[in-house]
């Protein structure tokens, strides 16, 4: 199995909420997405990914998070729902302890294939603070789209992503023994 | 005058990045994505104060019935 990055980018600004890996190459066996990101918003920003910029009723997430005092869990899925869903994998905001980012990692297997992708989200929203909603979360994702995937929006909805918020895309490439659903 | 939001586009074939405005569509999906996102929060902040709530008066009603603080119940609990 070998890790290839494909492209990354940390932002020399922040002046954008949403950002765009288009034409990804389709030579690979799984993607992983790895986002450190901090929001220029003054409350945290909910954070997500929409595959082949796909706003349909495709998304199903179950989500297991803490907030630190307390865990839950939760499936969300419907019309215009997106890969990270609701409840994790939020962004800190301007006021979180400085120079600190969200972790967030999103897999996706066999991401060329013509059959609906499995998606695997951990994410955390670091914060040096007892805040109820900065999340630790692990979440299995069902993207019903049969499509392989050729672009990735990630997206804030509150202020901008903030200086040096840093997006890797890579590529995963089956050992000699493996197999891919085609 | 309202900055027009922005995308960040990477085309992972060339390399080259660019900072484009966003459509009136995607700000629009944006709009409703936001929404949604509220509504699923709101619904979400209110399950969870209610099951605090409730686990509040478990612990106070355990308490009361064992003589205990509870600090001592909950710890006792692991709750």
């Amino acid at each position: 199995m070998t890790m290839t990055l494909i492209s990354t980018i940390s932002l020399t600004s922040g002046s954008g909420n949403t950002l765009s890996f288009d034409s990804i190459p389709q030579t690979f066996t799984d993607l992983m997405l790895v986002v450190s990101a901090r929001t220029t918003g003054t409350t945290n920003a909910n954070f997500a990914v929409r595959p082949n910029n796909n706003i349909g009723n495709v998304y199903t997430n179950r989500t297991l998070y803490g907030s630190g005092s307390s865990a839950a869990s939760e499936t969300i899925s419907g019309a215009g729902v997106l890969l990270g869903d609701y409840a994790a994998n939020y962004v800190p905001n301007a006021s979180s302890t400085a120079n600190t980012f969200s972790n967030i990692q999103i897999y996706f297997s066999n991401y060329t294939s013509s059959t609906a992708k499995s998606v695997a989200i951990e994410g955390t929203a670091e914060n040096n603070s007892a805040s109820t909603y900065i999340r630790q979360s692990i979440t299995a994702s069902l993207v019903n789209d049969t499509n392989p995937i050729t672009s990735m929006i990630i997206l804030i909805y509150n202020g901008n992503f903030a200086q040096y918020s840093t997006f890797s895309l890579y590529g995963i490439t089956k050992g000699s023994g493996g197999a891919t659903v085609s | 005058m309202t900055d027009t939001p922005m995308k960040i586009v990477v085309n992972c074939e060339t390399g080259v990045t660019e900072e484009i405005p966003l459509t009136a569509e995607e700000i629009a999906q944006r709009e409703a994505d936001a929404a949604a996102y509220a509504a699923a929060q709101a619904e979400r902040e209110s399950a969870e104060a209610e099951a605090a709530a409730k686990k509040a008066a478990v612990l106070a009603a355990l308490a009361e019935a064992a003589g205990l603080s509870v600090d001592e119940v909950s710890a006792a609990l692991g709750a």
